[in-house]
């Protein structure tokens, strides 16, 4: 048997695991040397940047970049995936630099665990193979369980890490299952294989929602939500900024694939099992993130239920639906890597000052950080003006014209529910006296990550029809 | 003579099977640690037995060297490092013994109305034809052309797993 090899599409992976091992490397280096890791990592996320949007992107016509029969695929749609995965990565490790500092427990081999989880979800976005789905969704994985455990003294992280482990991997069974069944069905894992196979064997439902339940899980959708909260809440911030949005991008993003182009035959089967999901997941993580105490746990909550507005434009079954879902997410990107970022500043040694009462006149203290916070809590609760309203504005219309109007009620419901919790912040950063009086450090290089978020959040809000034709084209050019 | 060959043939898969559950709730339900490891050894063996009266010998001989030689080593050289004693006082039953009894009965119920439910279809013809010529030549072919990229990244995740039990003893304050 031949195999092509496409080096110019193999290139982003060689890129990234180039950047791994240096990273890993370092770790045994002097101190002087290991100070450069995040530097390093940075480096080759932006590198491989560079190359998927320099070398393959236009390499992309209406027909994907192949390489080795599929193994490898770029479409317009992938690309624009990664592309989110790499931005919150780099925008991640910005933040972890001054967090791991205030720390005192900074290593190398942070980063390189953090480089790997994001080739996995480079290896699981650019495929057409299931083979690639379940292993890239392995290598996504299980350096997030290290990392989310990564601050191994405290109960929390371990506590969060070893949830996630567990849950996760039970997850991943699941999808392996589900993966075996439609081979067992179709006698293919190749993606163009499956779509033509015809559906009327019933493993390919059973298998079909299996798969379902595994990307539920690493999308944290309910009730396959009980892990999050407290992986998010354990992990550091930095991490958690991450987590909660290039985990959940690559999972949707793959569930949209999945569904939308090899089993468009199953239409009404999956979308009923998708209907029921969104609607759970928008209800209880809204509800439930109105009775938390802590900021961090809150923003966990919140991205619970904003997993549910995302499954909920997989409802809509349309081009428009899966270019609102990709607006959606691009906002999002910017919204919580700003939000978990002001998080992550709120720091003093060991101590993370995160809860509601720790956060009162925080506004007055540091009005920069106040402008900041106050920006990202409006955008994440829709007000319009933000991108927050412009992704929620685009998804509920794809909804509408599917004819859909009582789940997009639902989805509005919950975002009104949404207002109390985020505006909650901004009262307490404004309108309480803090007691206390603590001096956070706050670093250059993180206010510069938040004001860049800050700023395109509203530019993208006021502005959005650029952000908004591109998603279009990734939306139409999805094989 | 004839007659056992052909019930042998026939059969003998089911027997592995059986016995292979009977070892599996050995490890279970035995109270001394180590007899438990042994059972689970014995588990692993059978399952590799059923695996070769599958025509699965590649899968079987890993199973073989992985499970039966690598894990179970691990698990006894975690026994005796953590020193369980058989005397100990564990408490193998908790207190949910009911509800979990419930459940598990309405789960077996649940799987056997979806097995029986399920017109399962023929298998298709692809899946037979890689088995021709010996299935470790076969999952060799296909492992080292089409699966080359799974394959590699497979190895880049066993490099990060190492790296990340590496990042989970690593010593606070001496960065």
């Amino acid at each position: 048997m031949n195999v092509t090899v496409n080096m110019t599409a193999l290139m982003p992976l060689i890129i990234l695991f180039a950047g791994i091992s240096l990273t890993a490397l370092m770790g045994t280096m002097k101190d002087s040397v290991k100070r450069l890791a995040g530097l390093v990592a940075s480096i080759s996320v932006v590198f491989a940047f560079w190359w998927v949007m320099e070398r393959i992107l236009p390499a992309i016509g209406t027909a994907a970049m192949e390489s080795q029969s599929g193994m490898l695929t770029y479409s317009y749609y992938s690309v624009f995936l990664s592309g989110i995965v790499l931005i919150t990565a780099v925008a991640a490790f910005a933040l972890s630099e001054h967090y791991l500092l205030e720390e005192d427990f900074s290593h190398p081999e942070f980063y390189a665990i953090l480089l790997a989880s994001i080739t996995g979800m480079m290896v699981m976005l650019n495929t057409s193979n299931f083979v690639n789905i379940f292993i890239g969704l392995e290598l996504l994985s299980i350096p997030l369980y290290a990392s989310v455990a990564y601050l191994r003294y405290k109960p929390e992280s371990v506590e969060g890490g070893l949830k996630y482990f567990i849950l996760g991997a039970i997850a991943s069974g699941f999808l392996a299952y589900g993966i075996a069944m439609i081979y067992g069905a179709s006698g293919s894992l190749d993606f163009i294989t499956i779509v033509k196979t015809v559906k009327t064997d019933s493993l390919f439902r059973l298998g079909l929602l299996f798969i379902l339940m595994g990307l539920a899980f690493k999308a944290a959708a309910v009730p396959f939500h009980m892990w999050a909260p407290d992986a998010y809440e354990g992990a550091a911030t930095p991490v958690t900024a991450f987590m909660s949005i290039a985990p959940k991008a690559v999972a949707i993003g793959v569930l949209i694939r999945i569904l939308y182009s090899v089993f468009p035959q199953m239409v009404d089967y999956w979308r009923e099992a998708v209907l029921v999901l969104s609607i759970l997941t928008v209800i209880v993580g809204n509800f439930a993130a109105i009775v938390q105490q802590s900021v961090k746990r809150m923003l966990a909550y919140s991205s619970i239920s904003h997993a549910g507005y995302l499954l909920m434009g997989i409802v809509a079954y349309s081009v428009e639906g899966v270019s609102g879902i990709l607006f959606y997410l691009a906002g999002y990107m910017l919204i919580n890597t700003g939000a978990f970022g002001v998080l992550s500043l709120l720091k003093i040694g060991d101590d993370d000052f995160v809860s509601y009462d720790d956060i009162r006149g925080i506004g007055y203290r540091y009005p920069l950080l106040g402008i900041f916070m106050s920006v990202f809590m409006f955008s994440l609760a829709g007000i319009p003006a933000t991108v927050g309203f412009m992704g929620k504005f685009y998804v509920f219309k794809a909804l509408i014209h599917a004819n859909y109007m009582s789940l997009a009620l639902v989805g509005i419901g919950g975002s009104l529910v949404s207002v109390y919790y985020y505006l909650r912040v901004v009262v307490h950063m404004y309108m309480k006296e803090n007691p206390e009086e603590r001096k956070f450090n706050l670093n250059f290089l993180s206010m510069t990550v938040l004001a860049i978020c800050s700023v395109l959040v509203i530019a993208a809000g006021l502005f959005p029809a650029k952000i908004a034709d591109i998603a279009n084209v990734a939306a139409r050019f999805m094989n | 003579m004839e007659a056992l060959v052909s019930f042998f043939s026939n059969y003998m898969l089911y027997i592995l099977m059986g016995v292979t559950i009977l070892t599996a709730v050995g490890v279970v339900y035995s109270k001394n640690a180590v007899h438990s490891v042994v059972a689970l050894l014995l588990t692993m063996i059978l399952v590799a037995g059923i695996y070769l009266m599958l025509d699965a010998e590649f899968i079987a001989a890993v199973q073989l060297l992985v499970y039966a030689g690598g894990i179970i080593v691990l698990f006894v050289f975690m026994l005796l490092l953590v020193a369980l004693h058989k005397d100990e006082a564990l408490r193998l039953f908790n207190t949910y013994t009911l509800i979990s009894l419930g459940l598990v009965a309405f789960l077996v119920i649940m799987l056997a109305v979806v097995f029986f439910g399920t017109p399962f279809g023929p298998a298709p013809a692809t899946v037979t034809n890689i088995v021709k010529g010996g299935s470790t030549e076969a999952v060799a072919g296909t492992l080292y052309s089409a699966y080359i990229l799974p394959f590699e990244i497979a190895s880049i995740l066993l490099l990060v797993a190492m790296v990340g039990a590496i990042v989970l003893t690593k010593e606070r304050g001496k960065s």
